[in-house]
């Protein structure tokens, strides 16, 4: 029985080819557009939350100032770090410093990122303590020793790649390169400089209280909500500030990955919603589509029902061929969905953007066909119903 | 003639009602969505850069720091200007004025609640006021601004008076500065601005002793004297810093951008962010605009006949194809008016409910060049979608199409 509401569907669209053809085009293309923005969306969250993973679960960041590169010359001091540091439940507390400054390689200079790394002595790897991670070469440990990212010793920052052993000059001073560090996905990362800690407060005029970043690592068995909230309460001591008045930020790896999340899902929703507002016209017109069909097929309606159908065949019958073309279209988006955001990928990676990745998950399929369905069946429903409540006299008179 | 073809299309429109609603809503709703688009960005676009022209065309800002940098340099780069640039700077042929300021975040204390705000030092000599006098960005409310000769006084703007702290600051209140007494002397009018309403401005000398800093330049300012060339004059500064500074063409330590300039970044940056989302949205229009064409093909479909009876009487192709594209036109029209209708009254919601949480940047721009715009676009649209079929309807040979 169903299968004969399939065929008399089929036999319709052949009949209509080009009708057919039109009003699936109007779906595909809103089902293209919203598949490659979740594909393009999700890729990103999922290269974002492979790099804080990476770094562990168990860390927590101290920044002063409101978070981010701040503005503020606000700085911690080693007071702040011992404070963190006796924590109990607190592993490691590393120090960082950031500053934009002159690099110097063969003839070329550029101003980036460099950032000072502390390398005393340490149960952990800078990769472990940081989460920078060195590819090839070693990590710096000693004065004189740096390491570049992607953009440096892929060439993109400086016309000329540069290679382990190459010499560098940093503000004036001299450094070597030891080791590579694993690319990131975007140039501004992807083209930090790192050096020691001391080196770092040489070249840049800087004290041991000029610290822009801890870096803690929590014990196993600590909760590092919980030792975020310790943080907090001791630098509130040290630096003398009451509850809400802070001048610093304490994050953990579970709230930063959230805080990236909250900003990227806040930017898929707008444009998504943008997309789909091309997938309500392509609903409007199969509902177009559909009543035009209703209208040829009146006397047809009327013969159907003179021998017995029931309004509820009619119904079904009209409701079938509307899901079928949601349905087709939405397989044909899905595949130029799947082509175009695969398509933006490999440009922006060309653009030194690896980070905007394309991924598939089979919810998106899945959920996008059924959505196709959804959006086909909900536009054909009010042309079915009339189709189904025509009565038989009449159709028949229709002309 | 024509005004027969416009009645046989209107009444063809008429005569299947519903499809050409449904055609209709089609365009409508992606002309509504383009338009209320460009009317939010035009809107913040215009907003935000009426604000940079109050502050006039003829300035020039320089910043420590390379040149990908731009305006925050004298913060986060590790090269800083000193006094002795800023001297070099002044001296520089067709600069009316230069403003060496000098930055530093610190605690501002108001009644028993501490923020750590941006504390501005700006020069006072009777120059520099002059200067501040003319401009709008200076503009004070209550009280006066910094004079010569003050020590420890303080103007702030709008906003860290009515909202930073939970009491309202007044002209004559005490408020503390790194655990230092200052008294507020002025208050800056509103300027609706993120920017100007929160800041915090007190004499130079004064920041150099709280800070305890005799010489960091955070950034410098500049004017540009009458009838010289705005870039002639940053070309100036830059050759004459470079000579100082020792640095190299094309290796400069440091950043001069015009307000020409700056206008230019901003604008760029925005007119990406409006072509992605614009671009988006009007992939619905081209959903429309095939809507529009099945509508006609279906149209032609169902009219082979009396196409036949009208080429039998006469009708040349050309008619045929000007009756279609007509009623395709009608249907692109129709759907626009209605879009730019709805688009722009959407995008006044939006500047009305923003306005409501303090976001005064977000404006709806109405001008005509949008509106004039969207309804020939949507008469495009229409009619481009609408030739196929019309083609098809003209070249119909009569004697097959009475036969259907």
């Amino acid at each position: 029985m169903l299968a004969d509401y399939f065929k008399l569907a089929y036999g319709t669209f052949v009949h209509q080819k080009k009708r057919t053809f039109l009003t699936l085009i109007g779906i595909f293309i809103g089902i293209a557009a919203v598949v490659s923005l979740i594909s393009l969306g999700q890729g990103m969250k999922y290269e974002i939350d492979k790099q804080f993973q990476a770094l562990g679960s168990n860390k927590v960041f101290v920044q002063p100032g409101g978070g981010g590169f701040d503005l503020s010359s606000n700085k911690l001091t080693q007071k702040d770090l011992q404070a963190v540091k006796s924590i109990q439940g607190v592993d490691e507390a590393k120090v960082a410093v950031f500053k934009i400054a002159q690099v110097k390689f063969g003839k070329e200079t550029v101003y980036t990122w460099v950032i000072g790394l502390d390398t005393g002595k340490s149960k952990y790897t800078l990769s472990e303590d940081y989460g920078m991670k060195v590819v090839e070469g070693r990590e710096i440990a000693d004065s004189g020793d740096a390491m570049v990212g992607y953009e440096i010793w892929n060439s993109g920052l400086f016309d000329k790649a540069a290679s382990i052993g190459d010499r560098i000059k940093i503000e004036g001073k001299k450094f070597k390169i030891v080791g590579n560090v694993e690319r990131r996905g975007n140039p501004q990362d992807d083209s930090q400089i790192e050096i020691t800690f001391d080196d770092a407060l040489d070249a840049f005029d800087l004290t041991e209280d000029d610290l822009d970043y801890i870096f803690v690592t929590v014990k196993d068995g600590s909760r590092p909500s919980d030792i975020a909230e310790k943080i907090k309460k001791a630098l509130r001591k040290t630096r003398d500030l009451e509850e809400g008045d802070e001048d610093f930020v304490v994050q953990t790896s579970e709230e930063l990955i959230e805080a990236f999340g909250t900003i990227l899902t806040i930017i898929q929703i707008v444009l998504i919603s943008i997309a789909g507002i091309s997938l309500l016209v392509g609903g409007v017109n199969i509902t177009n589509t559909m009543y035009t069909s209703v209208l040829e097929r009146t006397n047809e309606i009327g013969i159907m029902k003179a021998i017995g159908a029931r309004n509820r065949d009619i119904f079904l019958i009209f409701l079938i061929e509307s899901g079928i073309l949601g349905v087709v279209g939405g397989v044909i988006g899905i595949a130029a969905g799947i082509g175009l955001s695969k398509l933006v990928a490999f440009g922006a990676a060309a653009g030194g953007y690896s980070i905007i990745s394309a991924i598939f998950p089979w919810y998106l399929i899945s959920g996008a066909l059924a959505f196709a369905f959804f959006v086909g069946a909900l536009a054909g429903t009010l042309p079915a119903i009339q189709a189904s409540k025509l009565k038989p006299v009449d159709a028949l008179r229709y002309e | 003639m024509i005004l027969d073809y416009f009645r046989i299309a209107v009444s063809n429109l008429f005569k299947r009602k519903l499809r050409s609603w449904l055609t209709v809503i089609g365009i409508f709703i992606g002309i509504m969505a383009v338009v209320a688009l460009v009317s939010l960005s035009q809107g913040m676009q215009n907003a935000i850069l009426s604000e940079f022209k109050k502050m006039g065309t003829d300035r020039i800002i320089l910043t420590p720091g390379g040149a990908k940098m731009g305006p925050v340099g004298g913060f986060i780069s590790s090269v800083k200007f000193s006094e002795a640039d800023y001297d070099i700077v002044k001296k520089t042929k067709g600069v009316e004025i230069a403003l060496g300021v000098y930055s530093q975040s610190a605690y501002l204390t108001f009644g028993r609640e501490t923020k750590q705000q941006l504390v501005w030092g700006f020069p006072t000599d009777s120059k520099a006021l002059e200067f501040y006098r003319s401009q709008s960005m200076f503009d004070i409310g209550e009280g006066r601004f910094l004079r010569p000769g003050d020590r420890y006084k303080v103007v702030i703007g709008a906003t860290v008076a009515n909202e930073t702290f939970e009491k309202d600051i007044h002209v004559g209140d005490m408020v503390m500065i790194n655990a230092r007494e200052f008294q507020v002397i002025g208050i800056h009018k509103k300027s609706g601005g993120l920017v100007g309403d929160n800041v915090i401005r007190i004499p130079k000398e004064t920041a150099r002793e709280i800070f305890n800093e005799p010489s960091e330049v955070t950034a410098i300012f500049m004017k540009v004297k009458e009838g010289y060339n705005v870039d002639d004059v940053a070309d100036n500064v830059k050759r004459k810093l470079r000579n100082f500074r020792d640095v190299k063409e094309g290796e400069e330590d440091f950043s001069v951008q015009t307000s020409a300039q700056a206008i230019q970044t901003f604008e760029a940056i925005l007119g990406i962010v409006q072509a992605v989302l614009v671009g988006i949205a009007a992939i619905s229009l081209l959903v429309g605009g095939i809507g529009i064409m099945n509508t006609m093909y279906t149209s032609v479909v169902e009219r082979t006949r009396e196409i036949g009876i009208m080429k039998s009487v006469g009708a040349r192709n050309s008619a045929i194809l000007l009756i279609f594209l007509m009623e395709s036109g009608l249907l692109g029209m129709l759907g626009g008016i209605l879009g730019v209708i709805l688009g722009l009254g959407l995008s006044k919601v939006a500047e009305i409910v923003a306005a409501q949480y303090g976001i005064e940047t977000l404006q709806a721009y109405t001008g005509l060049p949008l509106i004039i715009g969207a309804l020939a676009f949507a008469f495009f649209i229409g009619s481009v979608s609408g030739s196929l079929p019309a083609r098809q309807a003209s070249k119909l040979s009569p004697v097959d199409a009475l036969r259907k």
